[in-house]
């Protein structure tokens, strides 16, 4: 919806004019294909922008002209006459520059480019946004080494050994041609083919115990993304729980009484259900199926039991 | 008379304004802007214009109006566009290497609550023939992907501040309007109304969180967004107010010095699945065969412990032992075997 929106607006218009100045004519489908928009919106953002105009004090009229026939004709956009924008931009709005200033914070460690070149460039984008306060802000974490190996094994297409333990099951080494890293959450996946079961797979970085390049060709065709889902549970949660769980929800949270929803959430490992709902601190109750259930009681019993363990054994 | 599309009226209004150094009276740029003219004087004129102004306001283009002074009719208050909104097209052209860097920046929004600014900033950016990065603003069926293994396709970011109440906190802190939502404390039963100068807004640890000025407590505060737990409604603020400048990297600095000072001791059991995450957590410490982890609010670290279970036992301190314990407790007694099920189950 809201893509739907940016691309209406003065936004377009004054980007547009800009754009094509420089470029000294284009096209209206090279435009189109520079903007991401269809055609038919840079036809109307060109008439409007020739349309609009103001009187000035002193009796003469504001307005942009374009070589009306080239555009008419030809589908060329040529613009004539600038009498504003021509040395001045509008500049990025502060929460602009936040969205650009957070998001560089947040990728810069997964790149090549060197901490000052990073900094050099946030400066930059300082400069470049009009007054304000910062709106927006991330916190630096560099990037942990292994999903830096992981990025250039992606671009050297280089298959990798790695030794990945999944919650309740002993660790297992796996050969994986990666194709993807994702940054999800503060979390970091890496998606690839686990040559072994010929299929994609998404792995946790911080469950990768240890990786080593492997000597296996890089496979010829990318597999589709399968996830085997063995079935839904059905979540009683607070509306901040439901809000932990969004992940693994299959349907939207419904109202159950003034402060607790209910939600189904997909299961496609039940380890991994347990421990997202224990994780909401027993804000959430699985009421079914009854074989899930019972598996959450035990979970919580043995937690117990190895906490007092532990207590006795200080 | 042919009607004058808003985004043309709204490109005129910008021109009035950039063409003018000290500004027109709202009865000139009524007189003056295509849109405007003709219309009769009155609250739906009046509307338009405001309308207006919020919407080149939400293209960073903010309208000042300066008061002469002595002067509190109204009349003759001059609208013009705020110092600093405009500047010099070199400020936003970038080489090579800075544009393949925005590009993966503008990416990690392509979901959420900032996709907006990210596409605005985008569609700037883009005014620049060689800047072709950012994101999508509309998917055009054969557009081509960028070339195999840039940056772009190796690193796929998504940063999803999906919590509902992003878009109204962000809007209201531009207006300068105070926001009430109802809000579940971490470690809390039941949420309070809380009512909220809000200032920025701050991703820490992969968590989203509001950053303002608390009215009932009369002191700054942090809320997790994900725990914002009603719409968020906004209104006049009783107290015109202002976000201090480094409101977002004050609170960034103070989330941060909390995370170093607050750690807890857990014994985890080797090579679990909680042994392998806790070790690549930031800042994680080994002693004596412990695993000393930080963390931000003591009852969010104990909600993360539970969803470890057996694979970790907190060993100190007392307080976060006893947190852990009572929520696994619960989540013990509200999945009992002779327990019904939760009310509502089968309805």
């Amino acid at each position: 919806m809201s893509a739907a929106r940016v691309e209406r607006g003065i936004g377009l218009l004054l980007s547009l004019i800009q754009y094509v100045s420089a470029s000294g004519s284009a096209t209206v489908a090279e435009a189109a294909a520079h903007f991401g928009v269809d055609e038919e919106r840079i036809r109307e953002a060109v008439q409007r922008v020739f349309m609009a105009g103001v009187p000035d004090g002193a009796g003469d009229f504001i307005r942009f002209d374009i070589d009306f026939d080239a555009f008419e004709e030809q589908d060329v956009i040529s613009v004539t006459m600038r009498p504003a924008f021509e040395d001045e931009t509008v500049r990025l709005s502060p929460r602009e520059a936040s969205a650009l200033i957070a998001g560089l914070t947040l990728v810069a460690g997964y790149t090549d480019a060197s901490p000052e070149r990073v900094e050099a460039l946030r400066a930059k984008l300082r400069r470049a946004a009009s007054r304000g306060a910062d709106t927006v802000a991330v916190d630096a974490l560099g990037a942990p080494r292994l999903a830096q190996q992981v990025r250039d094994a992606i671009r050297r297409r280089q298959v990798l050994e790695l030794d990945y333990r999944k919650p309740d099951e002993g660790s297992s080494r796996r050969r994986v041609a990666p194709t993807r890293l994702e940054l999800r959450e503060g979390q970091v996946y890496v998606e690839g083919v686990d040559l072994d079961r010929e299929a994609m797979r998404t792995f946790r970085l911080d469950r990768i115990e240890r990786l080593e390049p492997a000597d296996d060709a890089w496979p010829d065709a990318l597999p589709a993304h399968e996830r085997h889902v063995t079935g839904t549970a059905q979540v009683v949660a607070t509306r901040a729980a439901a809000a932990m769980l969004a992940d693994y929800a299959a349907s939207a949270p419904v109202s159950i009484d003034g402060e607790r929803v209910r939600l189904d959430i997909e299961v496609w490992s039940e380890a991994s259900v347990l421990r997202a709902v224990a994780a909401c601190g027993g804000d959430a109750e699985i009421v079914a199926p009854p074989s899930l259930r019972a598996a959450m009681h035990r979970f919580a019993e043995a937690a117990l039991g190895a906490a007092a363990d532990a207590a006795d054994g200080r | 008379m042919q009607r004058i599309e808003a985004e043309e009226r709204q490109f005129s209004l910008l021109l009035a304004l950039v063409d003018t150094r000290t500004g027109f009276t709202k009865q000139e740029l009524f007189s003056r802007v295509a849109g405007y003219q003709g219309q009769s004087a009155g609250q739906a004129l009046e509307r338009m214009f405001e309308r207006d102004k919020d919407a080149l306001r939400e293209h960073g283009i903010v309208i000042d109006v300066v008061q002469p002074p002595g002067d509190d009719s109204n009349h003759e208050a001059r609208y013009r566009v705020l110092d600093g909104v405009l500047g010099d097209p070199a400020e936003l052209q970038f080489d090579a290497e800075e544009r393949e860097l925005l590009d993966l920046a503008l990416r990690i929004w392509h979901e959420g609550g900032l996709t907006e600014e990210a596409q605005r900033a985008a569609l700037k950016l883009r005014a620049d023939p060689e800047f072709r990065g950012g994101l999508p603003l509309e998917r055009t069926p054969g557009r081509t992907d960028e070339p195999e293994a840039s940056a772009a396709s190796v690193l796929q970011p998504r940063q999803r501040p999906r919590e509902s109440a992003f878009q109204a906190l962000k809007r209201a802190a531009d207006r300068g309007r105070e926001v009430v939502f109802d809000y579940l404390k971490p470690g809390d039963r039941s949420p309070r109304t809380r009512t909220v100068q809000p200032w920025a807004t701050v991703l820490f640890r992969g968590r989203w969180m509001l950053v303002g000025h608390d009215l009932g407590a009369e002191d700054a505060r942090t809320f997790l967004m994900q725990r914002i737990v009603s719409p968020v409604h906004d209104r006049a603020a009783k107290q015109p107010f202002e976000a201090p400048a480094d409101a977002a990297a004050a609170a960034l600095e103070k989330l941060e010095e909390i995370w170093q000072g607050a750690t807890v001791a857990v014994r985890a059991v080797p090579g679990s699945d909680a042994d392998i995450r806790l070790r690549h957590r930031p800042g994680t410490a080994e002693e004596d065969g412990l695993l000393v982890i930080h963390h931000a609010d003591r009852h969010l670290i104990a909600d993360e412990l539970a969803g470890f279970g057996a694979d970790v036992a907190v060993v100190r301190p007392d307080e976060l032992r006893g947190l852990v314990r009572e929520r696994l407790e619960r989540i013990r007694d509200a999945h009992a075997p002779a327990s019904a099920p939760a009310s509502g189950a089968q309805a």
